[in-house]
């Protein structure tokens, strides 16, 4: 094993990241750093109204008077914030008819990435809401979604044609105080997409953002907002590669989710964004804020990520189960190797009776890679007969990489149950050993053995995503054993 | 509130060079200066603190208490029963006050006795360890014990030597009206080769809310194998912050129960180290909380050594008020191969108002490793409880039965056997309708 080792670490830290690409488009930026200017600056952009411009200032005069969090397991430079573009938008934006009016540049990003914007009509049903650095520039479906009542676009577009909607959600469950990122994000939000789903609708497809980073040095601050209204149904999916480039790029992003009785909201990610060299020079710093309120009775919130790119991802997506009788779930793979770290997982805060969570994490940690999962469970005292079923796994491939486990659990309830779990392993050599003699070559029996011990995962994933993450994977786990 | 911190502050500053004026030795006056130093760098802890989160210690900090000294009376009293062909030390405060302390013959070679008595012959082996092990750098409780390092119990088994009598240290807290502060050591060298069976016990501090800050350090040569078990029955207004670190060598093994019956506030911070290859530890807990009682565990495991062996085994049961917390950090170092670590926190809640945190956490750098943790907070089965009824038990005595069962797993390699049924008996008298049980084989 150990030359076979060796080989997979070579193999994986040479491998190329296979989305690194630049676009070249002229971008109207605004000077590096940031001030009240430059808050003010992005909000006169957007044409906002003055509340909105009121709050981002709240939210940067608050963010000056908190320091960056220095408690998760994960090790970075200092990051200069007064360096950072904090808008760049293209520079032509029309108002498109049809896709064919797409810059043909645009075009062929989404084609390299895989989007298939023109085919999307007639297949598999998915709007896309496509965010090109900080602006929205297409938007699809939006007349047949607008048919049931939905309203889906972009976040800049919402705030223009639903200003109420917006005001009576934005940071009710993130508030603009909650965390240093979070803050940071609530000044200087460029865009983002924005659902509502009006009572008693289920929509009828998945709807689904590809974030792009794209000009250099612009720290992507996105901006999510998801309403599910009574009896309300919808699958959100959002998909990310990055371009490659050297400087590290700080993504900090907010998703808010709020579902109210009876509503449902399933949001699953596949995040590929540029992982840094093998020195881990370079990569993404994805410090992302999701957090989703169960305000309802009976609502169900699920999370489902797969994490594989990044140099640093620092995320947890959590539920707050605040009507009684609601579900809150949370399913993650997260995938390290080369210098990636990873510090994820999530927190589920019981306050409604008889509120249920689930929570099932695995992480897989190669090369230099340190996987760190890190959850909390809290029963508030009035959540009666609270459920709660937690199982993290650490797979291990190499013996330079680490995997973590910190649970914090905390129950104040005596009707409660709570269970947790967590195990650490590495692919045995017997379980490698029988595949080969029934004939399997040691890359598939290793990728048989991975997609094995994801499979409760990604069997949450909206089908178009699973077949993606599985390929993800299996890219990632090419020529991995020899 | 910062000018009492540092009125408390001087006081022990002021406590540290009276005692010190008497010390001789300019190595231990160095060594509890700096201590002391580490003492007022670090502060007490807050729950701002990661490893305080869910521990505030209340008054603790702001309390300049009484020191005791080596006049500290022991009560006849509060002496737990002897344990059969037991050796027992008796230390009052932390001194032990006359070499009639010591009652019962030890085996040739082996030493039980005082620190300040030995310190004087100064053998190799106690300098060797004494407060080598103790995380005196990061941990205030134990740079404090360590700067007021006056006397302690200490144990020596030398090379290959059985010891086959129990040894039974007691520590008894001051009792009386006003609040006061001991601090027990206690050092425990087992050479290589060598088995020991200990008893540590915490009783006494009646009359008002004393502070126990106790610190042991047991060190087990290789191959050595020591059977720990550690009770805190002191008085239900102690604050008991306690520290005991083990250091394991090659092939060594070692058992440790921390058994809580008693305390206000407790802390246990356990630490284990298995510094050489094959090492096997294994510590238990248990707790069973009423009251407003609150008892933290605090575990650091740490593999540093291929083919290391950890079992932790930590249940509480909390009734009333009672509130429980559990951090069990298990690191496996980075070529510490072959580690097979498994760690378990299980809390039952018998009222509405205790409350359970638990925080078990894996640290892993190495990637052929077997380590698994789990935590589970619940109430007791009610199918278990059916069941049980069905088999013709009335409700309360099937509800007590698997409230103890559920206790017992967690005591059931408890050696002495005499120690384990009182350990039993005491358990049961604490549980809502243990009595109920008593008789019961």
């Amino acid at each position: 094993m150990p030359s076979t080792t060796d080989q997979t670490l070579q193999n994986w830290e040479s491998q190329e990241y296979k989305w690194g690409f630049v676009t070249d488009i002229e971008t109207d930026s605004a000077p590096p750093g940031l001030n009240e200017d430059i808050v003010r600056l992005i909000s006169a952009k957007k044409s906002e109204p003055d509340w909105l411009c009121e709050w981002r200032l709240k939210a940067y005069r608050h963010w000056l008077t908190m320091t960056e969090p220095t408690w998760p397991n994960v090790h970075y430079p200092p990051i200069d914030y007064q360096a950072i573009v904090y808008y760049a938008a293209p520079k032509q934006l029309p108002k498109l008819k049809s896709l064919d009016e797409l810059d043909p540049k645009l075009r062929e990003t989404y084609d390299r990435l895989g989007i298939p914007l023109e085919e999307q009509k007639l297949l598999a049903g998915v709007a896309v809401d496509a965010v090109f650095d900080s602006v929205s520039v297409a938007t699809t479906f939006q007349a047949k979604l607008a048919e049931l009542g939905i309203i889906f676009c972009s976040f800049s577009e919402a705030v223009r044609e639903h200003p109420d909607l917006v005001r009576k959600y934005l940071g009710t469950v993130v508030p603009y105080a909650d965390n240093f990122f979070a803050a940071l994000n609530s000044a200087v939000f460029t865009d983002g997409s924005f659902v509502y789903i009006p009572k008693g609708v289920r929509c009828p497809m998945e709807l689904s953002t590809y974030f792009r980073i794209n000009a250099r040095a612009t720290g992507q601050f996105e901006r999510t907002l998801i309403v599910a209204d009574e009896g309300a149904s919808v699958s959100y999916l959002e998909g990310c590669t990055a371009p490659m480039r050297d400087e590290n790029q700080l993504h900090a992003a907010v998703v808010e989710l709020v579902a109210l009785d009876d509503a449902r909201i399933k949001y699953s990610t596949i995040q590929n964004w540029y992982p840094g060299d093998a020195e881990g020079r370079g990569g993404i710093y994805n410090f992302v804020t999701k957090r989703g309120k169960c305000q309802g009775r009976r609502s169900h919130i699920s999370w489902t990520q797969v994490e594989t790119g990044s140099a640093i991802t620092w995320k947890y997506p959590s539920c707050i189960l605040l009507g009684d009788d609601s579900v809150g779930e949370f399913y993650s793979v997260a995938l390290t190797k080369g210098r990636q770290q990873a510090d994820t997982g999530t927190k589920m805060l019981h306050i409604g009776r008889n509120t249920r969570s689930t929570i099932v994490s695995k992480g897989i940690s190669a090369g230099h890679g340190q996987n760190t999962y890190r959850g909390q469970v809290r029963i508030n005292r009035g959540a009666a007969h609270a459920r709660n079923f937690t199982q993290c796994d650490s797979l291990l491939i190499g013996d330079r990489c680490g995997a973590h486990t910190f649970p914090y659990i905390e129950v104040h309830n005596h009707t409660a149950r709570m269970e947790h779990e967590a195990t650490t392993t590495k692919i045995g050599e017997d379980q490698l050993f029988y595949c080969n003699q029934r004939g399997l070559s040691r890359e598939d029996a290793v990728n048989m053995i991975v997609n094995g011990f994801c499979k409760e995962v990604f069997r949450e994933l909206p089908m178009e995503f699973a077949v993606e993450a599985q390929k993800l994977l299996e890219i990632s786990l090419e020529g991995s054993v020899g | 509130m910062t000018t009492q911190l540092d009125s408390v502050a001087a006081h022990y500053a002021a406590e540290l060079d009276a005692r010190l004026a008497r010390v001789r030795d300019p190595e231990r006056i160095r060594l509890r200066r700096a201590a002391f130093e580490r003492f007022e760098a670090l502060g007490f802890p807050t729950t701002r603190a990661e490893d305080w989160r869910h521990t505030p210690l209340g008054p603790l900090p702001r309390t300049a208490y009484a020191l005791t000294n080596a006049s500290v009376l022991v009560q006849a009293g509060v002496a737990p029963p002897p344990l059969e062909g037991e050796v027992r030390l008796t230390l009052g405060g932390g001194y032990v006050t006359a070499p009639a302390r010591v009652r019962g013959d030890l085996p040739t070679g082996v030493v039980l006795g005082s620190l300040a008595e030995l310190s004087a012959a100064a053998p190799d082996w106690l300098s060797a360890h004494l407060a080598r092990h103790a995380d005196v750098r990061a941990d205030a409780f134990a740079a404090l014990n360590t700067a007021f390092l006056d006397d302690g119990a200490v144990v020596y088994v030398p090379r290959g030597g059985a010891c086959a009598a129990p040894l039974h240290i007691v520590h008894v807290a001051p009792d009386g009206p006003t609040p006061a502060v001991s601090f027990p050591r206690t050092l425990i060298v087992v050479e290589a080769g060598a088995t020991l069976d200990i008893v540590e016990q915490f009783v006494g501090g009646a009359g008002a809310e004393h502070c126990t800050n106790a610190v042991t350090e047991l060190v087990a040569g290789p191959a050595a194998r020591v059977r720990y078990a550690r009770l805190v029955r002191e008085a239900k207004t102690v604050h008991h912050i306690g520290a005991l670190h083990v250091a394991l060598g090659r092939d060594t093994q070692v058992s440790a129960h921390v058994v809580t019956l008693g305390g206000g506030l407790v802390r246990h911070n356990l630490t284990a180290v298995l510094a050489e290859p094959g090492a096997d530890c294994a510590l238990y807990g248990l707790h069973v909380s009423r009251g407003t009682q609150h008892v933290d565990h605090h575990l650091r495991v740490e593999h540093a050594a291929p083919h290391g062996t950890s079992r932790e085994l930590i249940r509480g049961i909390l009734d009333d008020r009672a509130h429980g917390v559990f951090t069990g950090r298990i690191i496996v170092r980075p070529g510490a191969q072959r580690t097979d670590a498994k760690q378990t926190h299980k809390s039952l809640l018998l009222s509405g108002t205790a409350q359970a945190d638990s925080r078990p956490q894996l640290e892993i750098y190495a990637d052929d490793v077997k380590c698994t943790h789990g935590a589970t907070v619940g109430q007791v089965d009610e199918e278990g409880v059916f069941y049980l009824r069905s088999r013709g038990l009335p409700a309360d005595a099937a509800r007590s039965l698997l409230v103890y069962a559920f206790a017992e797993e967690s005591v059931a390699s408890l050696v002495p056997a005499d120690l384990h049924d009182q350990v039993r008996a005491e358990v049961l008298a604490r549980l809502p309708h243990g009595e109920l049980l008593r008789d019961a084989p």
